[in-house]
């Protein structure tokens, strides 16, 4: 009896814990936790925008928007190294360990940092630049988050982009996809909008409390036309042709006029 | 002078004066299609300088090629070609959709993402010179859009007739789109009343090198 009991007391445990283990995780609040964090690389990492050289530097969060976070990275004697967006992660991608977290690199390429922890369990996905964000995604072959204002008509200046640009530049995931035999040695990367992960809670709009208020950003911001109308494509080219040879035409048929009148 | 003498008079000087306007006006218009042609051919010699090409290229066309290959370093020139092998179209992107720009190619919609950028990239060309080809075009045809980073390949999704103020055919999309402008009808004589549109996606974001 006591037997019959342990073995259904311990297929009970099991259960549990499979059944904990299997559900998703909390999401993650980077709100929750400290919005400054200092950590240290031994070796040239990529960040978006820049690679740090091996040193100790902070990184803060400057910002929170509905579906994206400024942070800003600086060195130990408080000089801005860079300044770039992330996203909150998936709760079960986040490493578990407060600090940088870092893509799955093999040996063959230098090291490029996914995200970061923050003590207490917040973390962020960094988005890179298009150009970086692909040769991460061919690397690890993983799914990288990703922007391309040059494509939305935005200037980075420094490296930055401006407060409002932030706001508006539209994010993407790249994801690499083989779609065919000739892309197992170099997949094709595949874009798609960038959409929140389910299992990570909407951001509050709660700013750092050691950054100034920054200036209100407008995520709804009304991105400015491209155009007020499709351009006109008629070209004026065979008109002015037939208009020319038209002419020489008739040119022509005046001079054997005078030329039969002339003779008469 | 009699008023019939007269009358005569007065025409022996018109003829030759409108055989001469004529004349004239009949070799310019020649002249300009004859210039406007040499633009076309140099500006699709600069866009075969632009990739990696088995063709080989003048010094000529090579110098129409400003380092950087984007509309803000290259205002005037050519950014880019863009091909469909199976409509036999190869045109060069300029970087503007100007009147100028739209004669030497087809022109980069400003304000639009560069050729496998990450948004969706607006090319107008003209439906009697260079996108005369598009009338042709179907669902499933691949477009390759070659600029400085090597060449992007497209897949035609549909085509459809707007009016010109329909410009949310250059929306950004749930993926990298490329949206083809040209005017409709295609045999119209004069400025179309409408658009044709050719909306194709990006297959990788990835160059492929040309």
């Amino acid at each position: 009896m006591r037997l019959r009991l342990l073995i259904c007391g311990t297929i009970i445990s099991l259960g549990s814990a499979a059944t904990l283990s299997a559900a998703p995780a909390p999401p993650v609040d980077p709100s929750a936790v400290p919005l400054v964090s200092n950590f240290s690389v031994t070796s040239p990492t990529q960040v978006p925008n820049e690679k740090l050289k091996p040193g100790s530097y902070s990184i803060t969060v400057v910002d929170h928007l509905a579906d994206r976070i400024v942070l800003r990275i600086d060195d130990g004697t408080g000089k801005i190294h860079d300044t770039f967006l992330g996203v909150p992660i998936a709760s079960q991608d986040n490493g578990g360990a407060a600090g940088p977290i870092s893509w799955n690199s093999s040996s063959d390429h230098e090291a490029a940092l996914r995200g970061f922890t923050f003590p207490g369990g917040g973390a962020v996905e960094f988005v890179y630049p298009k150009d970086e964000a692909v040769a991460i995604a061919q690397k690890s072959g993983r799914t990288v988050p990703a922007i391309d204002p040059a494509s939305e008509g935005m200037v980075v200046k420094d490296n930055t982009l401006s407060k409002e640009d932030m706001a508006m530049v539209t994010l993407w995931t790249l994801t690499p996809t083989a779609v065919g035999p000739n892309d197992a040695a170099k997949p094709a990367i595949q874009a798609a909008r960038y959409q929140v992960p389910q299992s990570a809670q909407p951001l509050p709009q709660q700013v750092a409390q050691n950054e100034p208020p920054p200036a209100p950003m407008h995520q709804k911001a009304t991105r400015k036309g491209v155009l007020a109308k499709l351009p006109h494509t008629a070209s004026d080219l065979p008109l002015i042709l037939i208009g020319g040879l038209l002419c020489l035409l008739v040119a022509m048929l005046l001079s054997l006029g005078r030329r039969e009148n002339d003779g008469a | 002078m009699e008023p019939e003498a007269k009358h005569l008079h007065r025409g022996r000087w018109i003829a030759p004066a409108a055989q001469l306007l004529l004349s004239s006006t009949g070799l310019l218009a020649l002249l300009y299609c004859g210039w406007a042609g040499w633009q076309m051919r140099a500006s699709q010699k600069a866009a075969a300088a632009i990739a990696p090409s088995s063709r080989p290229v003048s010094q000529d066309a090579q110098q129409q090629i400003v380092p950087g290959n984007s509309p803000a370093n290259n205002p005037a020139g050519v950014i880019g070609r863009i091909e469909i092998p199976q409509i036999a179209l190869s045109v060069p992107i300029m970087a503007s959709i100007s009147r100028d720009g739209l004669l030497r190619g087809a022109g980069h919609v400003p304000g639009t993402a560069l050729p496998g950028g990450l948004g969706t990239i607006g090319i107008a060309g003209h439906r009697d010179t260079f996108f005369r080809p598009l009338r042709r075009i179907r669902p499933g045809m691949q477009v390759k859009v070659i600029g400085a980073a090597g060449a992007y390949r497209y897949r035609v999704d549909s085509t459809e007739i707007v009016d010109p103020e329909e410009v949310k055919v250059l929306d950004i999309a749930s993926r990298p789109m490329l949206t083809l402008i040209t005017c409709y009808p295609f045999n119209y004589i004069g400025a179309a009343p409408r658009r044709f549109i050719v909306h194709a996606h990006l297959l990788s974001v990835a160059p492929d090198g040309g």
